[in-house]
């Protein structure tokens, strides 16, 4: 028996196309984000309780997309979404080793666009008095056998940057203004040195979760766990917007606090503006920290609300536990899928919420 | 704003990364359809196939290349597509699914004329008779004839020997051939 379909009789013929013919009747959905976020960020969610027999491995870094070759600089805080970060930089070292390796080391000028992880603050409801981390993967230009700091620095240089998403995500700018020098990575401790030590304006939450976004971020970049993440600020200051002293080091919460840094609702599938062929199920799934783990949902189109349900996620808070939405299959057309939870105080206002357009063509 | 460490293993870095992109690009789809194949629930074979790749990834440093990576993906999707049909909940899906016209998860639309002309075929009468085989025999069939895999590469994913393989293969072909020519 050798596998080659060249010595099959008839009856060999016949079942290797009906298993081809049967298995062709499904249409895998892509699940590279999802297993990215798995592989790359060690934020611990509690699965679906359907999901028992594989153990979920944490914590690594990111997947490449394709080697392309750039010739941009990076300095953080001015690059577009979607568009090469990072100038083409090096470096032998790895973290093994006990001396930090910098993203500043010698460029080989050939980059390769990778999905980075990057944490932005904003607003978790339309009241716009709370507010928490959402995270996005951008998709972004780094060397070729990039270094953990190297990254980072990319990493950061993303979430510093939320200009370009402004426009529908309702994300604040506490870094406008503000770049990423250079990253430096131990085992023991992450150094970032930034530019300056921050815009003016913000409100003391959110100047804190500002902070935060770096430590996640980097983290998440460097993908070693947990490292303390250090400041160090480029003009002198001794201090982040007036009051994160840059001599302490600066880390997650536990996990049962994380609900501090993260916004209550993320949707995770599907990306933003994500197209779908008609006919094919919809399915959006995401992660939650409410009450009961229960939220409601909408599917809106053209505004209005075509469906809507509530979900439990697979844990309740201070766990982040998943959820997943069936929609079935839609008709062509513009859609936003809503998810928010209702106050339990008076069954009515919004606590958190979130949405994502989609289109079905 | 001190939070303390918690920390997680490194899990392979890079080339880890680079890896799990190629194999990704190549082979999610014919692994997520292997699995499919087996439990019938399109999102539990998705599942099972992101959980194996996140695997994967996580034991790169053991790995430590494509090819075994991949090995050992198929191995993970076999086993935990078993595993899963064994889980109740998938069980009472896959039944309803069945008594629901054929409808897998994510083709919930009723069937097409084409897929009800398809029933009385000589390709669903196989693939029904695949289905009543032995585990092991059905899923050596499918390994061969879905993924074409050699001998060696079956024995790999299903943790047995060749000569089983071949024992395994030998014995579902003759069954299946019997069973579809009793009830054409």
């Amino acid at each position: 028996m050798t596998g080659n379909s060249t010595n099959d009789s008839d009856f060999e013929r016949q079942l290797r196309e009906s298993l081809r013919r049967d298995a062709d009747r499904i249409s895998p959905r892509d699940k590279r984000l999802e297993i990215l976020a798995m592989v790359h960020d060690d934020t611990e969610v509690a699965q679906p309780s359907r999901r028992w027999f594989i153990p979920v491995a944490a914590a690594a870094s990111v997947a490449l997309i394709g080697a392309v070759a750039w010739g941009v600089s990076n300095t953080g805080g001015g690059q577009p979404v979607g568009q090469p970060v990072s100038p083409a930089t090096s470096s032998s070292s790895s973290l093994s080793s006990s001396s930090p390796t910098s993203s500043s080391s010698p460029a080989t000028g050939v980059t390769s666009q990778v999905a980075l992880p990057a944490y932005f603050v904003g607003a978790v409801s339309d009241t716009g008095d709370r507010f928490g981390l959402y995270r996005e993967f951008v998709k972004t230009a780094v060397p070729v056998g990039a270094t953990p700091a190297q990254k980072a620095k990319a990493a950061v240089a993303v979430a510093m940057n939320a200009q370009p998403f402004t426009n529908f995500e309702p994300y604040v700018q506490p870094w406008s203004g503000q770049s990423v020098k250079d990253v430096s990575v131990t085992p023991s401790l992450i150094t970032l040195t930034l530019s300056g030590s921050s815009a003016s304006g913000f409100t003391s939450a959110q100047t804190q979760l500002a902070v935060q976004e770096l430590v996640w971020t980097a983290q998440a970049a460097v993908g070693q766990g947990t490292i303390p993440v250090k400041f160090v600020v480029a003009d002198g200051s001794s201090t982040l917007f007036g009051t994160y002293p840059t001599s302490q080091t600066y880390n997650r919460p536990a996990k049962d606090l994380q609900y501090q840094d993260l916004a209550p609702i993320w949707i995770t599938a599907p990306e933003r503006a994500h197209m779908y062929k008609a006919g094919t199920s919809v399915v959006v799934t995401g992660e939650s920290c409410a009450f009961e783990a229960t939220t409601q949902w909408q599917l809106k189109k053209s505004g209005a609300a075509l469906k809507s349900g509530t979900t439990t996620a697979a844990s309740g808070c201070p766990t982040r536990g998943t959820w997943t939405v069936n929609l079935g299959a839609l008709a062509a057309g513009d859609y936003s899928f809503r998810m928010f939870e209702v106050s339990m105080q008076d069954g009515k206002g919004i606590v958190a919420e979130t949405s994502k357009p989609f289109t079905v063509r | 704003m001190e939070r303390a460490e918690g920390g997680v293993a490194p899990a392979g870095g890079w080339e880890a990364d680079s890896a799990l992109t190629a194999l990704y690009a190549a082979h999610w789809q014919s692994l997520v359809r292997l699995s499919w194949l087996f439990v019938r629930d399109q999102q539990v074979a998705e599942e099972t196939v992101q959980d194996a790749f996140v695997a994967m990834h996580s034991r790169w440093s053991q790995l430590r290349d494509q090819d075994r990576a991949l090995a050992y993906l198929r191995r993970c999707v076999v086993n935990s597509s078993r595993s899963a049909l064994r889980h109740r909940a998938v069980e009472t899906r896959y039944l309803k699914a069945e008594t629901n016209a054929r409808t897998a998860y994510g083709t919930t639309s009723a069937p097409s004329a084409e897929i009800q002309a398809l029933e009385h075929a000589t390709g669903d009468r196989l693939i029904a008779a695949l289905g009543r085989l032995p585990r092991r025999q059905q899923e050596v069939l499918t390994l061969r004839y879905f993924l074409d895999l050699s001998e060696a590469q079956i024995a790999e994913a299903l943790s047995i020997s060749a000569g089983s393989v071949k024992a395994h293969a030998h014995r579902g072909l003759t069954s299946l051939r019997s069973d579809v020519e009793g009830t054409s």
